[in-house]
């Protein structure tokens, strides 16, 4: 402690990685919160959305959760029908191989392009589900590329809303680990450059 | 759950006893201790692989590492008088500098965040060298260049990198991503050392620093909105540890200089910088001058001629140390190509790169030249325009082309040279950037002679790889600059600006980072299918060991089986890829490698594509071979199984009546065969592997 009384300049990094951390809980609770009234109000349902709610691209269905890719770009569309929020995609696909790259991608407002800046990749879970798990957003519509590769897709089960449970919220992604570490750092260096630099102004309206 | 990491925890805890022995007591900076080590065990181990006693060397630095790190820390902390706990905290303020600090969470935190995410090779030199070397290292115990593998040719590249990975790896199973650690591991014990000399109160200035070196190898090798995953921190390849330890070496000898410590420290940086690439030998020449220049032009003791003999002999010391790594290297490789050419193997083929320099002063001297390089001229003045408009016009960093990092990077130098307190700091920081100059344009100049005598025509013509070999020079040269400017700043008079000018810097590349990386390519944001491929050939390989080691009528363990590919279509990755996944299983070249029945085509070798001469389709790895010739081809390579990745309607044609299937189950997949003196046997049943 003694340090901080004669170096109050070396609180700063606490105080910025400390309040970093205040922030990333705030917010993370700030969203769990605005879910869960979300949940409690039916706007975010956990629920199963069977293959017929989806437009198919370069797939065909082949029974009525079994499917086949066309092309190495298969795609599924979903427009979001009643403004619901949709936090999570769980994913179910038995794939006779390994089917290459899984994406989904969103839009926020009609007349949006898909692209990659709204783009998520899944984690394989441990059951061998994808979870993706969407950034708060409001999602108008989605669209799933379910491999990269001419497979046939078997037991394809897709839910809204499950799979995410309420510590998720707080874990950061690793470029998110990275920024928290990087951020702040950067802050705190600023900050005493500045604190530096007002001590001189005074040192020198002084002498 | 298997613990797939123990090794790497073992390893860093041998590295924490050599750095801790090295700063306990041989007084060298907590900063600098993690490079001097990392080096020296890499020299070790070169020494050690070529000596035929790898193993034991490897094992002994962990015990070295141990033992003086443990004797080293207990020493310090039973020194009489003080409290313990005021022991313990002169030890700890002695070990963990900013420097040192950033350099074990750098490498702890990624090495946890690859023992998550487990990236995997993906690059044709990774498996066509880099990584296939390394895992050779690994399973085998030896140094690549006398392990066992299907290259018909020596390989001749340096092998300090591998020796890295050896030592990460040495209690485990070979994995790729634990070379990625060993090798960022290097990488961030040079930005630490960069950070040498900082204090904690300093951290305004560490901390920026710290940053700008993590992002500086991006800052020098992306030059374009990257699309594809952008592979810096996840690769074997030499090119940016190669830039990296050559401002690595001066980096440590500028941080010596000004903390203290034995010279002898130096060497392993400066041997290590030697063996990284061939083409390093330039740069370590490059650092080694940098140092004697810096050593004898500006001596700390007054008059300026004192101690000037011994300042001399450390100078020749610096120079002699990566020469005497490159020419060792180069006879050691030299005796084993002559000895794969009588073998029946490839010998060498390029001219040395001693040779080509000599020669190509010559020229530019207006001197005569043997018949080789006169036959050369044009190529050599053509070399030279095209690297000229290159350096001017080729975007290859994010800040723009050659000439604009150079700009920058004077820039930075002018900028420390400001700040420095005393006329003789602004003399030495301009003298050194003069040197860097001068020896940014040998280094070109060895370029050009490299494209105009050692490479192709058609690479030359191409300037193949020249943003490789010029960002390898930029990257050591910018980490030079860093840190001439950041041991200015603390001393100067322009205290604040010299800090803010820094962190500036550090936002900057977080802005150009952002614009130019997109999060998907980055080391961070990339997807696990990135790997799909690889993945597929694990899964392949998988199973066709699976199918040998199942086979009664083996001979010998799995381990010590010989391969004989045949992938249809393959254009040679198939066959790298598939030699590096079977290892230690052995992928026999797969072929002569000169077709006894020429059908024109030259390419007799590699794994790929049989047929028949008559079916000769224009496949440029086609191997015209009659029936017999197949046959013949598969049984002296000595290969027990042939394994048909690929097959397809030519192989079916040509070669179906010497399979006991006739090739039926080698058309629903993968499928390996017992070789034997009648033809090939199915095992496994349809489908096998």
């Amino acid at each position: 402690m003694k340090i901080f009384a004669k170096r109050p300049r070396a609180l700063i990094p606490l105080v910025c990685y400390g309040l970093a951390a205040v922030v990333w809980f705030l917010l993370c609770t700030g969203q769990l919160a605005l879910d869960g009234v979300a949940r409690l109000q039916g706007r975010m349902p956990q629920v199963h959305a069977p293959l017929a709610e989806f437009e198919l691209y370069a797939l065909e269905a082949t029974g009525e959760d079994s499917l086949v890719s066309t092309t190495p770009d298969p795609q599924l569309y979903w427009y979001n029908p009643d403004g619901r929020v949709v936090r999570s995609v769980q994913l179910q696909i038995t794939f006779p191989r390994i089917p290459g790259e899984l994406a989904l991608y969103y839009t926020e407002q009609p007349g949006e392009a898909f692209g990659r800046d709204r783009k998520v990749y899944p984690i394989q879970q441990a059951d061998d589900s994808w979870l993706f798990v969407l950034p708060r957003a409001q999602v108008y519509s989605l669209r799933i590329d379910p491999s990269s590769e001419i497979i046939t897709m078997n037991d394809v089960q897709i839910q809204f809303n499950t799979g995410y449970r309420w510590w998720q919220y707080y874990l950061p992604g690793w470029q998110q680990a990275f920024d928290l570490l990087l951020f702040p750092g950067l802050a705190a260096s600023a900050l005493n450059i500045l604190a530096e630099a007002l001590r001189c102004r005074k040192a020198q309206k002084k002498g | 759950m298997e613990f797939i990491w123990f090794d790497l925890v073992i390893a860093m805890a041998a590295l924490f006893g050599l750095t801790a022995w090295l700063t306990l007591k041989q007084k060298l900076a907590a900063a600098l201790s993690p490079l001097c080590a990392l080096a020296a065990v890499s020299m070790v181990l070169t020494a050690a692989g070529m000596a035929g006693v790898l193993r034991p060397a490897a094992l002994a630095l962990y015990l070295l590492g141990f033992g003086l790190g443990g004797w080293a820390l207990y020493s310090e902390l039973h020194t009489p008088g003080g409290t313990p706990a005021a022991r313990w905290c002169a030890v700890s303020a002695r070990l963990f500098t900013p420097g040192a600090v950033a350099f074990w969470l750098l490498t702890v935190s990624f090495a946890v965040y690859f023992a998550v995410r487990q990236p995997l090779l993906n690059n044709f030199d990774e498996f066509s060298l880099w990584g296939t070397a390394a895992k050779i290292t690994s399973t085998q115990n030896v140094i690549y260049t006398e392990g066992e593998i299907g290259w018909p040719w020596q390989g001749t590249q340096n092998c300090g990198m591998m020796m890295l990975s050896y030592f990460f790896q040495l209690f485990g199973q070979f994995a790729a991503w634990k070379t990625y650690v060993a090798y960022n591991t290097l990488l961030f014990a040079c930005f630490g050392a960069v950070l040498c000399g900082l204090k904690w109160k300093d951290y305004a200035l560490a901390f920026p620093l710290a940053a700008i070196c993590w992002y500086a190898p991006y800052l020098f090798t992306v030059y374009g909105r990257t699309q594809y995953v952008w592979y810096v921190y996840t690769t074997s390849y030499g090119d940016i540890p190669a830039g990296i330890v050559f401002g690595g070496a001066v980096v440590f000898w500028l941080g010596l200089r000004q903390c203290g410590g034995p010279f002898w420290t130096l060497l392993p940086v400066l041997a290590l910088c030697a063996n990284i690439k061939s083409n390093t030998f330039v740069l370590s020449l490059a650092a080694a001058g940098l140092v004697a220049a810096d050593l004898i032009l500006f001596a700390d003791a007054k008059p300026w001629h004192k101690g000037l003999a011994g300042r001399v002999g450390k100078a020749l010391v610096a120079f002699v140390t990566p020469l005497a790594t490159y020419l060792i290297w180069g006879r050691y490789t030299a005796a084993l190509a002559a000895a794969n050419a009588e073998a029946g193997g490839m010998g060498t083929t390029s001219e040395s790169i001693i040779s080509v320099a000599v020669n190509g002063v010559k020229m530019l001297l207006g001197l005569p030249v043997g018949e080789y390089y006169e036959l050369r001229r044009g190529r050599f003045v053509q070399a030279a325009a095209d690297m000229l408009n290159a350096f001017l016009s080729i975007r290859i960093a994010m800040i723009g082309p050659g000439v604009v990092v150079v700009v920058f990077l004077t820039g930075l130098c002018v900028l420390a040279a400001l700040l420095a307190r005393t006329g003789k700091e602004k003399l030495r920081t301009l003298v050194l950037w003069a040197l860097i100059v001068i020896c940014f344009a040998a280094y070109n100049f060895m370029l050009v002679l490299s494209y105009a005598f050692i490479f192709t025509e058609a690479q030359g013509t191409a300037l193949i790889d020249y943003n490789r070999y010029l960002y390898s020079y930029y990257l050591g040269w910018f980490l030079t600059a860093l840190t001439l400017l950041a041991r200015q700043i603390p001393q100067s008079r322009l205290r604040l600006p010299g800090k803010a000018a820094v962190l500036a810097l550090a936002c900057a590349c977080v802005f150009l980072y952002g614009r130019y990386v997109s999060w998907d390519t980055s080391v961070f944001g990339y997807d696990d299918s990135e790997f799909t491929q690889v993945q597929v050939n694990q899964q392949t390989v998988a199973d066709a060991v699976e199918v040998i080691t199942q086979d009664e009528l083996r001979q010998g363990a799995v381990e010590q089986q010989r391969i004989f590919l045949v992938s249809q279509g393959d254009n040679g990755l198939r066959w790298f890829q598939l030699s590096y996944e079977f290892l230690p299983i052995v992928v026999d070249y797969s072929g002569w490698l000169r077709p006894e029945n020429s059908t024109g085509v030259e390419y007799g070798a590699g794994g790929g594509t049989f047929g028949l001469p008559e079916l000769y389709d224009g496949d440029v790895y086609y191997h015209a071979y009659t029936q017999d010739e197949f046959h013949r081809a598969v049984l002296e390579s000595g290969a027990g199984y042939l394994f048909v990745e690929t097959s397809n309607r030519i192989f079916e044609q040509s070669y179906a009546a010497l399979f006991s299937d006739e090739l039926a189950a080698a058309a629903h997949g993968p499928t390996v065969y017992r070789v034997s003196g009648e033809g090939f046997e199915l095992i496994g049943g349809e489908g096998a592997a």
